[in-house]
């Protein structure tokens, strides 16, 4: 619990002073790295907490944008409007996930992917919402006493989600229930036979995910005021799986570091050279192939490295390791 | 491993993207104040994906335009190329880090209609840079969602189907059957084909929705001909236009009903490639194609094979225009400023165009322009196309049309 009250001090002292260092278009990127922040986090918890792994997590990142910004023209209250965002999401998480949840593995993968590609015909095909034009707002966060309009205070609004996002997912994670879920994932068949309802502990998460997918989708499109299909589309669905994978699976700030990595990569290559997706292909095998567990597992990796050499010095001059951190000091 | 290392992990890769950021937040301090002997254009096209042929069309009618004109009034001309890949939220992405990292003074973009709209309502709100759209023909960009700030250089969906519905009625025939692709820009271009061709006397049979993606056409063929109509007006764009055209002819429908087609598809090269014979006899509305007979295309023509080694597509000439009104707006204005490039595009700028020459309509945002109907030929076993009617300085309405939609 300590090192979480840490982690949240750095995280809001991070957000605080970021902006005082960086230039207006890193701001704006850090912002999209913070919402898909969210989405990737929300996602990483089904599947590195619940085993689920999902090919329509878009689905929640679109209905909420899509909320935000079609009831935009009736509503202009932040609370409103993201809340609604939300609950719609959680209705279409508990929904589709009672289904999907009945089926494992491939099969699930299949189902989730159906339901988000349904919506991307219903959105793109039907007359309402602008079709496959999408729709644009000009809706601008609006907090009942101030209205933010400059890009630096919707980046600190977005830091404040990023921060509560992360808060209330890591009391999840450490929940009782989180953790029978995590039992859930390694063992069902035991979990099964200790008398825990099995398919609750996985619904559940499912909303939960689905909820805070709701509200970064939602927050998306304060940001960019537009949403479009394209949101539902595989393409974000797997783009988010890749974010997932390479930040590091089965750890809740780990997807946060993919969604970092894959936005500032796409970024700069693709400004670099026409044939980005191919070079994006080659670094995604690279670090599937030779770090297994994402990139936070692999500064884990470098740390444990100089942890044991510290450990090994000490051992050879047969000292702890915390006398020769003092010995260090009056030498 | 436990918890607490995790943690800590985290914290510190916070810390190294914070590192990285500063980086980059101190390079990109000495970009800024680009010296003003610097003209930046940023095009965002769509490079990749789904619709890369006609944003590569763009870019090479861009560059082959910028090859010869790189100074513009003492200064010098610099390029930004990025790709949207299709996708309009990228294109937002791509427009953020042109205008605040790059700092460029004209954008130019919409390979897409949907692109071009979400592209438009940014630099509608933000007011910092003049675009140039250039493809988007969603009419409602010269009507309800004209932006002064936006400015058309390709045509209008209006354009297309107008002149088609009145060519068809008045040329061809008074009854057809209208087949299109079942999506936005399909509706737009059914209503607006619609009214024109009842409007001049015509009565429309049936109406066909081919859904997107449509691989075998045949229960609509065989619909057509207990119908017999006098043409078949088809609006099929991407891959599923040349497979229709294929089946047209397999049917035997091609002698018996005029085919007119309205997405400019028939006569690009890969058409032509995929489907060989079947497009002759065939008709087809455009603003542009590369046998049109006049100095400026012909040099054009010249130029842009020798540049590429291929031909000129209407895609091309769209980048070509796209730059040479870019340039003139900026000799006119004798600055890059934004309210000066939008004052002299509100007074109207013509431009000697390969396809003819133009007028930039300050009411519609649009240029005023021929339409041309062209038919295929086949002559010593080589395809091309021939010119048989031109319909003079199309203009679109100044107004929406109130059009029966469908």
């Amino acid at each position: 619990m300590k090192s979480t009250i840490l982690t949240i001090f750095l995280l809001v002292a991070a957000v605080f002073v970021l902006p005082f260092l960086m230039s207006p278009f890193l701001v704006y990127m850090i912002t999209e790295v913070l919402i898909m922040g969210i989405f990737a986090m929300s996602l990483g918890l089904i599947m590195g907490f619940g085993g689920l792994h999902s090919l329509g997590h878009s689905a929640f990142f679109g209905l909420g944008a899509y909320t935000v910004v079609v009831l935009s023209q009736m509503v202009s209250s932040i609370y409103v409007l993201l809340l609604v965002a939300i609950l719609i999401a959680c209705a279409f998480a508990f929904v589709t996930g009672l289904i999907a949840i009945r089926s494992k593995g491939i099969f699930f993968l299949m189902l989730t992917f159906a339901f988000t590609q349904m919506l991307y015909l219903i959105f793109s095909q039907s007359g309402y919402w602008g079709g496959a034009d999408g729709l644009g707002t000009s809706i601008k966060p609006n907090l009942g006493f101030v209205e933010l309009t400059s890009p630096l205070s919707l980046f600190y609004l977005i830091g404040g989600f990023f921060i509560l996002s992360y808060l209330l997912l890591r009391l999840f994670v450490n929940s009782p229930l989180g953790t029978g879920l995590q039992g859930v994932m390694e063992n069902e068949n035991r979990m099964i036979a200790l008398g825990y309802n099995v398919r609750n502990y996985k619904v559940i998460a499912y909303i939960v995910a689905g909820g805070f997918a709701g509200l970064a989708g939602g927050l998306y499109a304060f940001k960019t005021q537009f949403a479009s299909p394209d949101l539902f589309g595989v393409h974000m669905a797997a783009t988010v799986i890749i974010m997932v994978y390479i930040g590091g699976m089965g750890t809740l700030f780990g997807p946060v570091l993919g969604a970092g990595i894959y936005i500032f990569l796409q970024n700069y290559v693709s400004t670099m050279t026409d044939r980005w997706s191919l070079i994006m292909g080659l670094i995604f095998i690279a670090l599937v192939l030779f770090n297994r567990g994402g990139a936070l597992h692999l500064i884990q990796l470098l740390i444990g490295k100089v942890s044991s050499y510290k450990l090994n010095v000490a051992k050879s001059k047969g000292v702890s390791l915390n006398e020769l951190a003092k010995n260090k000091g009056t030498e | 491993m436990n918890k607490k290392n995790i943690f800590l992990f985290g914290i510190v890769s916070l810390i190294s993207i914070f590192l990285v950021a500063c980086n980059g937040g101190s390079t990109e301090g000495a970009e800024k104040g680009s010296d003003s002997d610097e003209v930046k254009l940023g095009f965002i096209l769509s490079l990749t994906g789904n619709f890369a042929f006609m944003g590569e069309g763009i870019k090479d009618g861009i560059e082959l335009y910028f090859e010869e004109n790189e100074v513009i009034d003492g200064k010098k001309v610099q390029l930004i190329f990025e790709d949207d890949a299709g996708d309009p939220q990228a294109a937002l992405r791509k427009y953020e880090q042109l205008t605040l990292k790059q700092n460029v003074d004209i954008i130019g973009g919409g390979t897409i209609g949907s692109i071009a709209a979400a592209l438009r309502d940014k630099v509608d709100a933000e007011k910092s840079v003049p675009m140039i759209n250039v493809v988007g023909t969603g009419n409602t960009l010269s009507w309800d969602n004209r932006s002064d700030y936006v400015w058309r250089t390709s045509f209008s969906a209006w354009q297309y189907a107008s002149t088609a519905g009145k060519f068809a009625a008045e040329e061809v025939g008074k009854s057809t059957v209208v087949v299109s692709s079942d999506y936005v820009a399909g509706h737009e271009i059914a209503t607006d084909f619609i009214a024109n061709f009842e409007e001049h006397g015509g009565n429309i049979e049936k109406i066909i929705w081919a859904p997107v993606g449509t691989s075998d056409f045949s229960s609509y063929l065989t619909q057509i001909n207990e119908i017999k109509p006098d043409s078949v007006f088809m609006f099929i764009p991407g891959a599923d236009g040349p497979r229709f055209v294929q089946q047209y002819n397999d049917f035997g429908l091609r002698d018996k009903y005029q085919l007119i087609e309205g997405s400019a598809m028939l006569n690009a090269p890969s058409t032509i490639k995929a489907v060989a014979d079947a497009v002759v006899g065939g008709q087809m509305i455009t603003n542009y194609f590369p046998e049109l007979d006049n100095a400026v295309n012909n040099e054009f023509v010249e130029k842009f094979r020798e540049k590429y080694g291929k031909e000129p597509d209407n895609y091309a000439v769209n980048g070509y225009d796209s730059a040479q009104l870019i340039v003139e707006a900026i000799k006119k204005a004798g600055s890059v400023e934004v309210d000066q490039i939008v004052k002299v595009l509100e007074e109207g700028i013509s431009i000697d165009s390969p396809r003819g020459p133009i007028e930039i309509d300050p009411f519609t945002n649009n240029p005023i322009q021929n339409m041309y109907v062209i038919e295929g030929k086949k002559e010593n076993d080589t395809i091309s196309f021939e010119l048989i009617k031109t319909y003079e300085k199309i203009q679109m309405p100044k107004e929406a049309t109130n059009y029966k939609e469908y």
